[in-house]
């Protein structure tokens, strides 16, 4: 077969809805729909607590520790030390931050904080950063004054370093404070004694205030019943989320000049950060944790089954993904691309796997696929080797992520002490042995099964377990069609390539995108109050705008650049 | 020599500890000469291979055909005999009961988070998003017996990401927020222990390092507090910037239970396998973690330890059988290859799931040789002044039962437990019981309920009490 390599992402085709029940003949016991948050509105420490409920903005933390990626990235940026230089949170052991099955981001703001053993690794590092800064000649010659009594020099170095530092101007109570170490610091270190010692203590108090470990918001006079983030919040914010790191001297600039709080001042620099590499990065990463490339890890196919298998078909999986969505971010692609396009990214270990032939390379190169055959992020290799067992395809979970990432529906779990799916007979298909397991009528299992989640997995029975075309099961014919609900209406497929047609038809598979990126952007689960931000990104999404305007966008818009207003006063 | 101990320290060489310093920063226990209780937990994820809810050779608890106590032919061959050394010291437990909290709807979530918690899921959350709704034993017990404010510790061994985000037994509270971040490298636990002083030697220098960390540190917790007092904080926001408060903790010059120079090289060029995938190198730093632990019970830093092994399901360590790798040990728990219910069979599964017991055994074998070499300012060995629990999330591999979840305790608390013994958990009744156990272990390290008496209503509104059997 030969290939062809796409260089832009293309129009998506709209297709007809193929078929239309009324939603009212099933069950939706199991099933949650869009808008549903995840918060708990009555409860009074969580994230929805008793505030104005009115208001279209959700909650969020006004103290956003930094990852220690961003740790990382902002000390390099304060210490101008190239990619290259040592990481300090590897190089002190930061202890990694806990995991939280429930967010799939690595901004987790709203439970990021600071214990004992990381407040010592903070310290640790902080003296560090004090002493690399402080033999840095060309740094140090370039934020402490030459001139001056040596109470100019430091109080300098506090007022100019400290708001960066901060990534805000400090209070004259904040440098006072500051300056309150310059006694001990002149003369607690041997190898640096008077300004510049009391310069390296000082910066040791700076990387460990919170001040510099936090995205500290702390505006609170409401307008309108919201609180306006300020120009260094606003800065702060769009740094950390655009480009995973803190602002550079341009956006200060526009924070200390107020641009950043006019309309036309905010677009300008959220353009500007959105064509950088940095927020390739971010978005690539981004992108592909919403469409769930956390389970291609589990990517382990039996090698007997499938001898001719790449054995790190997961880390290719993970690279082909991460490929695409750099492709669709960087060239203006669309949601409705990313779910219908057939093209992908493949190498000579993966082109067999979709059938390709020629002279692939270890490299991944763009390439066009058979219509006929594959469209869009379902019909990866990573999306169905990862929803597999390691011997047979998996469609449960192929029709619960589908449920999930795409629809945005809350599936209750399953009840405890299932037994084994049994091992089909010969004569039985893998989707026979599945349907008499799950859909026995009148189970709980058929509940969730027959309508939300198998409709969904059972088109994809002819894609085995490394994501390859299969054209039998054991010999059995393979049976592709169903009928899945999709936002509210029963559609008949007769294959895959029909249920992502569908899927790509229906407004609510792109306010489920909005979704999946309001979540990020809040640095939070979803909440109910992000409704309006969620709808803000999902219509732009069903309108086919690329996906960087959605981004930038949402960034543009008052639920972005303001917060809610909670608390008591 | 006054006031110190001559002690086998971490990696066998004669270590000079002060012990008498650290145990007396509570006066009332210095005047009583006797050394705290304390307990360190030994998590192992995916049950164990034993015959009790499934037909399986049973190949982990003791015998009891000839009576509860512990034997050496009782417990020859059975994955327990890897401690007949401390038989006479040991508490095997039968017949402990999680409760089947449905709504955890997982059966590695159920075990994994109620565990240390005695609760169910937080509201919201189940399966591999699953929360716990309440605090950890462990931490209540740092919380309100711990010296100094110090946090207990809390350490993990092998790749810390996967199901239930790796981490998850030791819980500040209930909800995400409150889910505890481990110590991952060992050699990081030491530096959290001594406060970064390692290798500080020279007092001079140490005081220095001190009154520099100091000024710093009233800096940090003025502008900490000024952040408190911003108006319309949430709850949320407020208890974070409480913890980061607390976690503001000025160096202590005088506790000085650190390690000479050639011990500290020992144990940071050791520290280096913590995030493995590889089995022998997982349990070498929970290894090195457990020496870690030992130290820090020693020199009264915490009086509680948890330390993990695996993710939730521990589902990419890869254990060894001899020279051969196995599939990971969740497959293995599982008897097929994958982590559903759908896979291909692994031969003589159940053996090699016993094999994993057998290293387990020995690596909590290596954390009761540890204590044991501490000696206690009465004399004692460390080991019996506190306990140390080996305990699994569920009883058994493939249906992961929530019934007979092995506990085995070592060290009776300072003569508080009863020892050298294969007991069925209240009669071998097969209803809820764990909650009353953990109960027990926190009265025993010293925990009370709300009226000053023995703990008994820690965990939800469920069966309270305590297991009164097991008590001397």
């Amino acid at each position: 077969m030969g290939r062809q390599k796409l260089m832009r992402w293309r129009g998506a085709s709209r297709l007809t809805v193929l078929a239309g029940f009324t939603a009212a003949q099933l069950l939706w016991a199991c099933v949650g729909s869009i808008g549903d948050g995840s918060g708990d509105p009555n409860d009074p420490n969580g994230p929805n607590g008793p505030g104005e409920a009115s208001q279209a903005i959700g909650v969020t933390t006004r103290f956003a520790r930094m990852t220690h990626e961003q740790y990382d990235r902002t000390v390099r940026v304060l210490l101008e030390q190239d990619a290259a230089a040592p990481a300090y949170s590897e190089q002190f052991q930061f202890r990694t931050d806990a995991g939280d099955g429930n967010y799939a981001y690595d901004n987790a703001s709203f439970v990021l904080g600071v214990d004992q053993g990381l407040h010592r690794s903070y310290e640790r590092a902080a003296a560090q950063i004090a002493e690399d800064f402080v033999n840095d000649t060309a740094l140090y010659d370039k934020w402490v004054p030459s001139t001056g009594t040596d109470e100019e020099k430091v109080r300098g170095f506090i007022r100019d370093f400290g708001e960066l530092v901060h990534r805000r101007p400090l209070t004259e109570d904040q440098q006072d404070d500051y300056y309150a170490l310059f006694t001990l610091g002149s003369t607690t270190y041997d190898e640096h004694q008077g300004v510049p010692g009391a310069v390296r203590l000082i910066t040791e108090a700076l990387f460990t205030s919170p001040h510099f470990l936090y995205r500290t918001e702390l505006s609170s006079e409401p307008k309108d019943g919201i609180v306006p983030l300020d120009g260094w919040e606003i800065a702060s914010r769009l740094s950390f989320t655009l480009w995973n790191e803190m602002p550079d001297t341009t956006l200060l600039d526009a924070a200390r000049d107020g641009s950043l709080e006019t309309e036309d001042g905010l677009r300008s620099q959220v353009d500007r950060m959105l064509k950088d590499d940095r927020a390739t990065a971010v978005f690539t990463k981004v992108l592909s944790q919403a469409m769930g490339v956390y389970r291609y890890a589990n990517i382990a196919p039996n090698s007997s089954v499938y001898p001719d298998a790449p054995t790190d078909l997961s880390t290719l999986a993970i690279a082909e993904l991460s490929q695409l969505m750099q492709d669709l971010y960087e060239n203006g692609g669309t949601y409705r691309n990313l779910l219908t396009e057939p093209r992908t990214f493949v190498n000579q270990e993966t082109a067999p796997l979709y059938g390709l032939s020629g002279d692939f390379t270890a490299e991944f190169e763009a390439v066009s696929l058979p219509t006929s055959e594959r469209r869009g992020l379902l019909t990866t290799v990573g999306f169905l080797a990862s929803n597999s067992s390691s011997v047979n395809p998996d469609p449960i979970h192929r029709g619960v992520f589908i449920a999930q990432k795409l629809l945005c529906s809350s599936i209750q779990a399953p009840p405890q002490d299932i037994p084994p799916l049994p091992t089909p007979d010969p004569d039985q298909t893998n989707r026979e042995a599945i349907e008499t397991l799950t859909e026995q009528p009148g189970t709980d299992c058929a509940t969730c099964h027959s309508t939300l989640i198998n409709p969904f997995g059972f088109p994809f029975e002819n894609f085995d377990a490394v994501g390859a075309i299969r054209e039998d099961d054991r010999g059995n014919l393979l049976d592709t069609a169903t009928s899945p609900q999709i936002g509210g209406d029963v559609v008949e497929v007769s294959d895959s390539l029909e249920l992502i047609d569908a899927l790509a038809e229906r407004e609510i598979v792109y306010q489920c995108f909005g979704q999946h990126l309001s979540s990020y952007l809040m640095g939070r689960p979803y909440l109910q109050d992000d409704e309006s931000l969620r709808q803000l990104i999902g219509d732009g999404a069903f309108a086919d705008r690329s996906v960087i305007d959605l981004v930038a966008e949402a960034v543009t818009s008052p639920q972005f650049t303001y917060r809610r207003l909670e608390g008591e006063q | 020599m006054n006031r110190r101990m001559i002690l086998k320290g971490m990696f066998g060489a004669t270590l000079g500890l002060p012990l008498l310093e650290s145990f007396r920063s509570n006066e009332a226990e210095a005047q009583s000469m006797t050394t705290p209780p304390f307990v360190i937990f030994f998590r192992q994820a995916n049950g164990v291979q034993s015959g009790r809810n499934i037909s399986e050779t049973e190949r982990f608890f003791a015998r009891t055909d000839n009576g509860p106590q512990l034997t050496t032919a009782s417990m020859q061959d059975r994955a327990v005999g890897e401690l007949v050394d401390y038989r006479d010291r040991l508490l095997v437990l039968g017949n402990v009961n999680l409760e089947n909290f449905s709504a955890y709807a997982d059966g590695h979530a159920r075990g994994a988070i109620q565990a240390l918690t005695a609760r169910g899921p937080a509201a919201g959350t189940s399966a591999g998003g699953s929360m716990a709704d309440g605090e950890s034993l462990d931490w209540r017990i740092g919380r309100e017996l711990n010296p100094n404010g110090n946090e207990p510790l809390y350490m993990y061994a092998g790749r810390n990401s996967g199901w239930l985000g790796g981490a998850c037994v030791s819980w500040r509270g209930s909800g995400a927020a409150n889910k505890r971040s481990p110590v991952h490298n060992p050699w990081n636990g030491y530096l959290t222990l001594v406060g970064g002083m390692a290798g500080q030697n020279n007092q001079e220098l140490a005081e220095a390092l001190a009154a520099r960390r100091e000024s710093i540190n009233d800096l940090l917790r003025g502008q900490t507090q000024a952040l408190l007092s911003h108006p319309r904080l949430s709850q949320a926001d407020k208890d974070k910037l409480d913890q980061h408060f607390a976690s503001i903790r000025d160096l202590e010059t005088t506790l000085t239970c650190d390690l000479d120079a050639n011990e500290e090289m020992a144990l940071e060029q050791g520290s280096t396998g913590y995030d493995s995938t590889d089995g022998n190198e997982t349990l070498a730093a929970a290894r090195l973690h457990m020496q870690v632990a030992a130290l820090s019970v020693a020199c009264g830093y915490t009086r509680a330890v948890a330390i993990q092994v695996g993710s939730g399901n521990d589902g990419s360590t890869r254990y060894w059988d001899g020279n051969t790798q196995m599939e990971n040990y969740h497959y293995i728990s599982h008897r097929i290859l994958s982590h559903g219910g759908e896979g291909t069979s692994i031969p003589n599964a159940d053996m090699l799931h016993h094999k994993v017991d057998l290293q387990f055994a020995q690596t909590f074998k290596h954390l009761l040789d540890t204590l044991d070499q501490y000696q206690t300012v009465d004399g004692g060995s460390l080991l019996d002044a506190g306990m140390a629990i080996w305990y699994n999330d569920s009883g058994n591999g493939p249906p992961h039962s929530s019934r007979d979840v092995p506990y085995i305790i070592a060290g009776s608390a300072g003569g508080q437990l009863r020892q050298g013994l294969m007991l069925e958990l209240e009669g071998g009744d097969n209803e809820r019981n764990h909650d009353k156990l953990l109960n027990t272990i926190g009265a025993a390290v010293g925990l009370t309920n709300g009226n000053g008496d023995p703990l008994d209503d820690f965990g939800d509104a469920g069966t309270r009490g305590r297991c009164t059997e097991l008590l001397v």
